[in-house]
C-alpha cells in the first residue's frame, strides 16, 4: 500500500490547505495561496487505497482520509451542476467520518444545498439527486430532520418511478445509453434502499425488523457496484466507494450500537437522546465511542474508573451511561449517585443538565448547596418522609466535594440514602491542585472507598499522564482508564501572541489601527503557522494609541479582542476584576454590528439592575452586547451571563479565571492578558486552567478555527509566553506528597497539632478522627498503615521515598494516639469540618460566654438586640479553618460581622450594603464589586461558622425543642446562606430564585413547601404569579432569568 | 500478432510540449488479418449481465418496479462501428508501441450517457523512466474525412483538442478516470503500478496522447491544428503526444473484416 510519506507534494498541500483556514479564519486574505489540485486528488485515491477491504482505518490511515477531507474541502466547484456539487458533499462528508471527525463532516455540510430533486422529468438525474440527498443527510445527522429526510426522498422515488422511468427511457437515444441508465438507476435504488435501512438503524436500533444493519448494507453495496461494475460507469461511483465503510463507521459510531447490549434503562435513555426535539443525538463523538461501544463503559463492572478526555469531548455523556448503570445495577435495592464538580457554576449546570437528560427516565437529580450544612429543605431532599411534598427518592446529587465530605460523615443521612452505588468526580485534575481543596478531595475519596466498599468511581479528567496509576489507586484489582490518544482534537485551534504594532515611527498620539498575532507551537496538537499576522481593523472609537498598547498588555488585549470578535464570541482572560471593568467599559465604546438576542439581553440588563441598583455599569455593557464575569457579581447574575454568551447574544465577556473551570462556552476566541494570575506573584497559569479554557475555544460544533491569543506588549513578555505555551501535561501527584515536606520543619517533640491550624493539614486532621472514629481507639493502631495507604498520596510517597512515608506513618499514629483522648471532639470533627484543634479550641471559648439562647430564635438572633451573634462571630474569628473567609474587608470583628449579618439575613439591597460596609475609597476596586464578593464569602464561612456552633452547642439538645422551634433554629445557617429570613425564602432560593425575587414571591405561599414541590408549583402557575408578586415587568423579567439560570 | 503499423514514422513534429508522429500500415494482408483476430477479439469483448438479474429481482422486494430495468438491460448489443473498431486499433498500438497496460478492455464504461462529464477513451498505465510509472490518459478519434484537418479534430466541444485540454483542467474527469483504474488494478503487477503512477501524479506528472487513426494518407495538417492549440492550452511542463495511425484497408471495409467470433 502506498504510504504518506511517499507523497511530499500531499503534504505540502495539506499545509497549504491549513494555512488558509487558519488565514480565513482570522480574518486575513489566503485566497492567494495555490491550490494543488494534484494534491488533493491523490490525497484521496490514498484514502480509497487504504479502504481496500479493510472494516476501520488504522490512525495513519485516517490521518490520509484527513488531510484528503482538508484538501477537498476548500475546492471550489464552480459551475458545476446540482448532482455534481451534491455526490461532491457526499464525498466530503465521507472523508470527514472515514477520518474519525464526525463533528467536521457536520460544519461542512451544515450549509449544504438542501437536496430537492425538483422535477422527475429526467428521471435519472432525480433520483440521482434523491439518493445523494438521502446520503447527505445522514453523513450530517444535525436534525431528526436529516433522518427523515432520507426516508421521505426515498418514498417519493418508489412513489413516482412508475409514472416517469418509462417515459424516461423513451427519451434516450440509443440503446447503449439505455442500458447504461438501467444499470445506473439500478444502483442507485440499491443506493438509496442502503441508505433507507442506514436511517432506520439510527432511529430505531432495528433495520427491516433486524439488528444485523452491517450484512444488510454491505448486501446493498455490493448489488450498487455490480450494477455499476458491468455497466458504464456512472457519475460519482467513486462515491459509492467511499460511502459503504463510511455508513459502517456510522453505524459503529451510532448510539444505538454503543448500548445495543446494555440494560434496558441505558436503551431508554439512548432512546430519548434520540427522539428529544431539540439537538437529538445519534452519534458519539470517537471517544464516547472507543469508551463505550470499544471499552464497554456502558456496560462498565470496573470498580474504579478514570475517563482521561481533553476538554470538549463529551465526558459528561460517558459519566450520565456510567450512571445509569450503576443506578440499574442497584435493582430492588434503594441507593444514589454523587456527582462532585468543584464550583458552583458547574454543580448548576450539571444538575440542570442531568435533570433534562433523566426526566423521561423518571430519574430524580438534585442539587445540593455548598453550604456546609444542611437545612430542613434540602434535608426534605436526603431523607424525605413524604412522597407528595418531598418528592420520590433522589436517585442522584450533584455537590461540591466538600458537601459530600459533610453527607459522607452524617450515617443517619447516608442510612437513608441508601447505597451509594457510584461517585463521580468531575475536574479530577483538582485532585492534583496544590491547594487544601485537592487533599480534602483526596481523603473523601479514601474514605468512600474504605467505608463504602461496593461503590464505584468514576474520575473525569483531562491533562493528567498517569490516569491508570489513579484509577489502581481506588481499586488494584477493577480499575479501567479511558485515555484518548493525543492524537484526537475535538476542534481545530491556533494558539498564539498577540503583538502590537511597531512604535518606531509612529507619530505621538497616533492611534493603532491593528495587532499582529504570531502563531505558536504548543504542546497540543495545535494549528501553526511559522509567520507573524497582522490584523487589521481596530476601532479608532477605542482610543487606543500606539504607544498605549505597546505600553498595556491589557490595552493590546482589548484591541485584539475588538479585532477578533467579528469571528464570533471572544473572551478576555483578564488578571484582576478591575481589569474586567476597564476592559469592558473600552470595549463598549466601539461600534458592534446588530446581533440577536435583544430581547434577552435587556431581560438580563434589567435583572441586573434589580440585583445591583439601577447605577451599576453592568447593564449599560450588556445593552452593547459586552459583559464582565468575576468572582465579584452575584451567583444568579454570572450564570445569566454565561446563558447569554452561550447563546451567542455576546460579543465578548471580560472573564477573571473564575471562568476557566468546567463552564461550557462556545467561545470563537480566546485573549489572555496575562498569564500570571493575580494570587501568587511571579507564577505561571497553571497547565490545567490554560487549556480547561483554551480547550474550549472552537467548539466541536462550530465550523471555524478556535483562536487563543495571549497578549505580549514587549519582547520579553513574548518569549515567556512562548515558553509557556510548549509546557506538557503532567503527571497528577498528590498534595499530601508536598505536604509531607512540612514534617521536616518539626522539632522532635512536636506531633501534627503544630501543622493542623494550616487547611490541608487541618483536612488531614479531619481524616484521621474521622477513621479513628470509623475504626474505633482500640484497632486503630493496628489500622493505621491501611487507612494511610488508601489515600493516593501515601501510595505515592511509599514508591518515592520511603522514610518520608514512614515517618508520616509515626506522627499519625502518635496524632491519633492524642486526640483518641476526648473522643467527644473527635465526633465534632466529623460535625464541623474543623480539626480537633479547632473542634477544642471553639469549645473552651464558647463555655466562656455567658448567653448564648439567641441562637434558638433567628429572629432574636438577626435583630442584634442582644450579644449572641456578635460573640459566636467573635469565637469563629479564631478558628483557623474559616478565619480568613470571614475578614471580608480590614477591621472585621464580630460586631461588625454581626451587623452586616442582620442587615443580609433582612434583605437589604446589596447596593445598599456596599455603601454601608464597602464604601472605602482607599481600596481599587468599586464597592458593589467588593460587597458582591465579600457577602458571597461571609454567607458561605458564616453559615458553616453557626451550623458547627449549633452543634457544638446544642447537639442532640435541639431535639427537645418543638418541631416548629426546631426547623427554625436549624435553618438558620441557610437564612445566613441565603440572605433571606424565613423557611419559605429559603426554599425558594434551593429551588434557584434568585434573592430578591425570593423574598417577594414568599409572600405568596401559603405554607412552606420543599424545592421539589416549589419548582412545580412555579412552573405551572406560569409567569403570572411573579408578576403579581414584582409587579409587571419586574416580574416577567425574573421569571425569565429564573427560567433561564433553571435550564428551562 | 504484431500491429501492421510501420516501425519508422511517415512524419515526426513538434510544437512545443506537443510531438505529433504518424505510423502506416502498408500491407493489407497483415492488416486485414490483423483486424479479423486481434483487434476483433478486443472489439467484442462486452461485458456480462447475467449476474445482475437475481439482484434485480431483489429489487423488486424492494417495492421497486424493474419491469423497465429487465427490458432496457437486456436489449441487445449493437454491432460495432467503425469508431469502436478504431479505438482498438489505437490501443493495440500504444500497448505495443509505448508499452501501455490498459487494465481492462472496456472504454465504453468510460463514457457517461449524456452525462454532462466525459469520460476519456483512455485510461491506463506507461512507464516513466526505467523504474516508475505514469497514469495514461487519452482521447482517440477516427475518421475517413478526405479533408486534413479531419473535423474530428477541431470543434470547441467534442474535437480532440478541447478533450485533451479538458483531461487536464477537470479534475473530476480525471477522479473518475483513476477511480475506474483503481477498481480495475487489484490483480498481479496492477496494485503496484498505480501505487507508482500516484506517485508521479503527485508531481504533477502523467501522460497525455491522442490518437487519430484514418484510413487516408499520412498529413503533418492532420494533427498540426490542433498541436498548435494544445501547445497554447496545456502547461508547459504537461508533455503530451498525438499519434496519427494509417490503415490501407478503407474504413468501410473494416467491420467485414472485424466481426466477432
Amino acid at each position: 500500500m502506498a504510504t504518506k510519506s511517499t507523497f511530499p507534494s500531499v503534504e505540502q498541500a495539506f499545509q497549504q490547505a491549513m494555512r488558509r483556514r487558519v488565514l480565513s479564519s482570522i480574518g486575513c486574505d489566503g485566497t492567494s495561496l495555490p491550490v494543488d489540485d494534484y494534491a488533493a486528488l491523490v490525497a484521496e485515491l490514498l484514502t480509497w487505497d487504504a479502504l481496500e477491504g479493510r472494516a476501520e482505518l488504522t490512525q495513519d490511515q485516517r490521518e490520509t482520509a484527513k488531510v484528503a477531507f482538508a484538501l477537498l474541502r476548500e475546492f471550489n466547484l464552480k459551475g458545476a451542476d446540482r448532482t455534481t456539487e451534491l455526490a461532491w458533499q457526499v464525498r466530503i462528508g465521507c472523508l470527514a467520518v472515514l477520518a474519525d471527525l464526525q463533528p467536521e463532516a457536520r460544519k461542512a455540510l451544515a450549509s449544504a444545498v438542501e437536496p430537492e430533486p425538483g422535477s422527475p422529468g429526467n428521471w435519472l438525474e432525480f433520483t440521482r439527486i434523491s439518493v445523494w440527498g438521502a446520503w447527505l443527510g445522514l453523513l450530517r445527522l444535525g436534525s431528526t430532520a436529516d433522518v427523515e429526510r432520507a426516508k421521505r426522498l426515498l418514498v417519493n422515488v418508489r412513489n413516482r418511478q412508475k409514472e416517469f422511468e418509462r417515459p424516461f427511457f423513451k427519451s434516450l437515444e440509443d440503446a447503449v445509453a439505455a442500458r447504461g441508465a438501467a444499470l445506473e438507476l439500478m444502483g442507485l435504488y440499491f443506493l438509496g434502499t442502503a441508505a433507507e435501512r442506514l436511517a432506520e438503524y439510527l432511529v430505531r436500533g432495528l433495520a427491516d425488523g433486524a439488528g444485523d444493519i452491517e450484512s444488510q448494507l454491505d448486501m446493498y453495496f455490493e448489488r450498487v457496484m455490480s450494477a455499476w461494475d458491468q455497466g458504464m460507469l456512472p457519475m460519482n461511483a467513486d462515491v459509492a466507494f467511499l460511502l459503504q465503510p463510511t455508513a459502517h463507521a456510522l453505524v459503529k459510531s451510532s448510539i444505538r450500537t454503543a448500548t445495543k447490549s446494555a440494560n434496558s434503562l441505558t436503551r431508554r435513555f439512548a432512546e430519548s437522546l434520540i427522539s428529544r426535539p431539540a439537538n437529538p443525538l445519534f452519534q458519539l463523538l470517537p471517544p464516547q465511542r472507543k469508551a463505550l461501544l470499544d471499552d464497554g463503559l456502558a456496560s462498565n463492572v470496573h470498580r474504579s474508573v478514570v475517563v482521561n478526555f481533553p476538554t470538549s469531548s463529551g465526558k459528561t455523556l460517558l459519566a450520565e451511561f456510567n450512571i445509569l448503570q450503576s443506578l440499574n445495577d442497584l435493582g430492588a435495592e434503594r441507593g444514589w449517585v454523587a456527582y462532585v464538580a468543584p464550583t458552583r457554576a458547574l454543580v448548576n449546570q450539571v444538575a440542570n443538565r442531568l435533570r433534562r437528560d433523566f426526566a423521561p427516565l423518571e430519574k430524580r437529580v438534585e442539587r445540593l448547596s455548598p453550604a456546609l450544612e444542611f437545612d430542613t429543605v434540602e434535608l426534605s431532599a436526603l431523607a424525605p418522609r413524604n412522597l407528595e411534598t418531598d418528592g420520590p427518592p433522589v436517585d442522584v446529587f450533584v455537590c461540591t466535594p466538600e458537601k459530600l465530605d459533610l453527607l459522607i460523615r452524617r450515617e443517619e443521612l447516608c442510612k437513608h440514602l441508601g447505597r451509594l452505588a457510584l461517585v463521580v468526580v468531575d475536574e479530577a485534575h483538582n485532585l492534583g491542585a496544590q491547594d487544601e481543596r485537592s487533599i480534602k478531595l483526596e481523603l473523601l475519596l479514601a474514605v468512600i472507598n474504605r467505608e463504602h466498599p461496593a461503590s464505584r468511581f468514576l474520575l473525569l479528567t483531562p491533562f493528567i499522564n498517569n490516569a491508570k496509576r489513579i484509577a489502581e489507586w481506588l481499586d488494584k484489582g477493577s480499575n479501567k482508564d479511558y485515555s484518548v490518544e493525543a492524537h484526537w482534537v475535538p476542534n481545530d485551534r491556533i494558539v498564539g501572541i498577540a503583538a502590537p504594532p511597531a512604535r518606531e515611527g509612529a507619530t505621538r498620539g497616533r492611534k493603532a489601527d491593528h495587532v499582529f498575532f504570531k502563531p505558536a507551537l504548543t504542546s497540543k496538537a495545535t494549528l501553526h503557522l511559522d509567520e507573524q499576522l497582522r490584523l487589521d481593523g481596530v476601532d479608532p472609537k477605542l482610543g487606543l494609541t500606539v504607544a498605549a498598547v505597546n505600553q498595556s498588555a491589557s490595552k493590546l488585549s482589548v484591541a485584539a479582542v475588538q479585532v477578533l470578535s467579528k469571528r464570533g464570541p471572544t473572551v478576555m482572560l483578564c488578571r484582576i476584576v478591575n481589569e474586567t471593568w476597564s476592559a469592558a467599559a473600552l470595549l463598549a465604546k466601539a461600534d458592534w454590528p446588530s446581533l440577536p438576542g435583544q430581547e434577552d439581553r435587556e431581560a438580563v440588563a434589567r435583572f441586573v439592575e434589580y440585583e445591583l441598583g439601577s447605577t451599576a455599569l453592568l447593564p449599560q455593557l450588556l445593552r452593547k452586547g459586552v459583559a464582565v464575569h468575576h468572582s465579584g457579581l452575584p451567583e444568579e447574575v454570572a450564570q445569566a451571563i454565561e446563558w447569554l454568551f452561550e447563546g451567542r447574544k455576546l460579543h465578548v465577556l471580560c472573564a477573571t479565571t473564575t471562568l476557566a473551570q468546567g463552564v461550557n462556552f462556545p467561545i470563537a476566541n480566546l485573549v489572555i492578558s496575562s498569564i500570571h494570575p493575580a494570587a501568587g506573584y511571579g507564577q505561571l497559569m497553571s497547565y490545567s486552567d490554560f487549556w480547561n479554557i483554551a480547550g474550549r475555544v472552537g467548539r466541536v460544533d462550530q465550523d471555524a478555527v478556535g483562536v487563543v491569543a495571549l497578549a505580549a506588549s514587549n519582547q520579553e513578555a513574548h518569549s515567556k509566553c512562548e515558553d509557556f505555551l510548549r509546557r506538557s501535561t503532567a503527571d497528577l501527584v498528590s498534595k499530601l506528597v508536598a505536604m509531607v515536606a512540612d514534617l521536616g520543619g518539626l522539632a522532635f517533640d512536636q506531633g501534627l497539632s503544630s501543622l493542623v491550624h494550616r487547611k490541608e493539614w487541618s483536612a488531614f486532621s479531619q481524616f484521621i478522627a474521622h477513621t479513628l472514629r470509623q475504626v474505633g481507639v482500640a484497632r486503630f493502631s493496628d489500622q493505621v498503615e491501611l487507612v494511610l495507604r488508601g489515600s493516593f498520596g501515601y501510595q505515592s510517597l511509599r514508591d518515592s521515598n520511603l522514610p518520608l512515608a514512614r515517618e508520616l506513618l509515626a506522627k499519625t499514629r502518635q496524632y491519633a494516639q492524642h486526640i483518641a483522648k476526648d473522643m467527644g471532639s473527635v465526633a465534632l470533627v466529623d460535625v464541623t469540618g474543623f480539626s480537633f484543634e479547632s473542634v477544642r479550641g471553639a469549645l473552651g471559648r464558647l463555655s466562656q460566654l455567658d448567653s448564648l439562647d439567641d441562637l434558638l430564635d433567628p429572629t432574636a438572633l438577626f435583630s442584634n438586640r442582644g450579644p449572641a451573634l456578635r460573640d459566636v462571630m467573635g469565637v469563629l474569628l479564631h478558628i483557623p479553618e474559616i478565619r480568613d473567609e470571614l475578614e471580608v474587608t480590614k477591621g472585621m470583628d464580630g460586631s461588625r460581622i454581626a451587623e452586616m449579618l442582620a442587615d443580609w439575613v433582612h434583605g437589604h439591597s446589596l447596593e445598599a450594603l456596599a455603601k454601608r460596609y464597602f464604601a472605602s475609597d482607599s481600596e481599587d476596586e468599586d464597592s458593589l464589586t467588593r460587597c458582591v464578593r465579600g457577602f458571597k464569602r461571609l454567607s458561605m464561612s458564616s453559615s458553616w461558622g453557626l451550623s458547627s456552633v449549633l452543634s457544638m452547642k446544642f447537639g442532640d439538645k435541639l431535639d427537645e425543642l418543638s418541631p416548629q422551634a426546631r426547623q427554625e433554629v436549624i435553618n438558620i445557617p441557610s437564612m445566613v446562606l441565603y440572605g433571606v429570613r424565613t423557611s419559605e425564602q429559603i426554599a425558594l432560593r434551593t429551588a434557584g430564585v434568585p434573592r430578591n425575587a425570593a423574598i417577594a414571591l414568599s409572600k405568596e405561599l401559603k405554607e412552606p413547601a420543599t424545592p421539589y414541590v416549589l419548582r412545580r408549583l412555579l412552573e405551572s402557575k406560569g409567569e403570572e404569579l411573579w408578576r403579581k408578586s414584582l409587579g409587571p415587568q419586574r416580574g416577567s423579567d425574573y421569571f425569565h432569568v429564573w427560567k433561564m439560570l433553571e435550564g428551562m | 500478432m504484431v500491429t501492421p503499423f510501420a516501425t519508422v514514422n511517415s512524419y515526426k513534429w513538434k510544437h512545443g510540449q506537443v510531438s505529433c508522429e504518424a505510423y502506416s500500415a502498408a500491407d493489407p494482408v497483415a492488416c486485414e488479418d490483423w483486424l479479423k483476430q486481434d483487434v476483433a477479439k478486443r472489439v467484442y469483448d462486452q461485458p456480462m449481465i447475467d449476474g445482475l438479474k437475481d439482484d434485480m429481482l431483489a429489487l423488486k422486494s424492494e417495492n421497486f418496479d424493474i419491469s423497465n430495468l429487465m427490458e432496457y438491460i437486456d436489449l441487445p448489443t449493437p454491432d460495432a462501428l467503425y469508431w469502436d473498431i478504431g479505438e482498438s486499433v489505437a490501443d493495440l498500438f500504444l500497448i505495443e508501441r509505448i508499452g501501455a497496460r490498459l487494465p481492462a478492455n472496456r472504454r465504453r464504461d468510460l463514457r457517461t450517457p449524456k452525462g454532462s462529464l466525459p469520460g476519456a477513451d483512455i485510461a491506463g498505465y506507461v512507464p516513466n523512466g526505467a523504474a516508475e510509472t505514469m497514469f495514461l490518459f487519452g482521447e482517440i478519434k477516427t475518421s475517413s474525412d478526405a479533408a486534413s484537418p479531419p473535423s474530428v479534430m477541431s470543434g470547441s466541444g467534442s474535437g480532440m483538442a478541447a478533450q485533451l485540454a479538458r483531461l487536464t483542467t477537470k479534475i473530476d474527469i480525471r477522479r473518475q478516470l483513476l477511480y475506474y483504474l483503481r477498481a480495475r488494478s487489484t490483480k498481479g503487477d496492477l496494485p503496484g503500478l498505480f501505487t507508482s503512477a500516484l506517485a508521479s501524479l503527485s508531481k504533477n506528472q502523467f501522460a497525455l496522447v491522442g490518437v487519430l487513426v484514418r484510413d487516408t494518407e499520412p498529413n503533418l495538417k492532420d494533427v498540426e491544428a490542433a498541436a498548435k492549440h494544445l501547445g497554447g492550452v496545456l502547461s508547459q511542463d504537461q508533455a503530451c503526444t498525438l499519434y496519427a495511425l494509417h490503415t490501407c484497408i478503407p474504413m468501410s471495409g473494416w467491420s467485414q473484416h472485424c466481426k466477432a467470433a
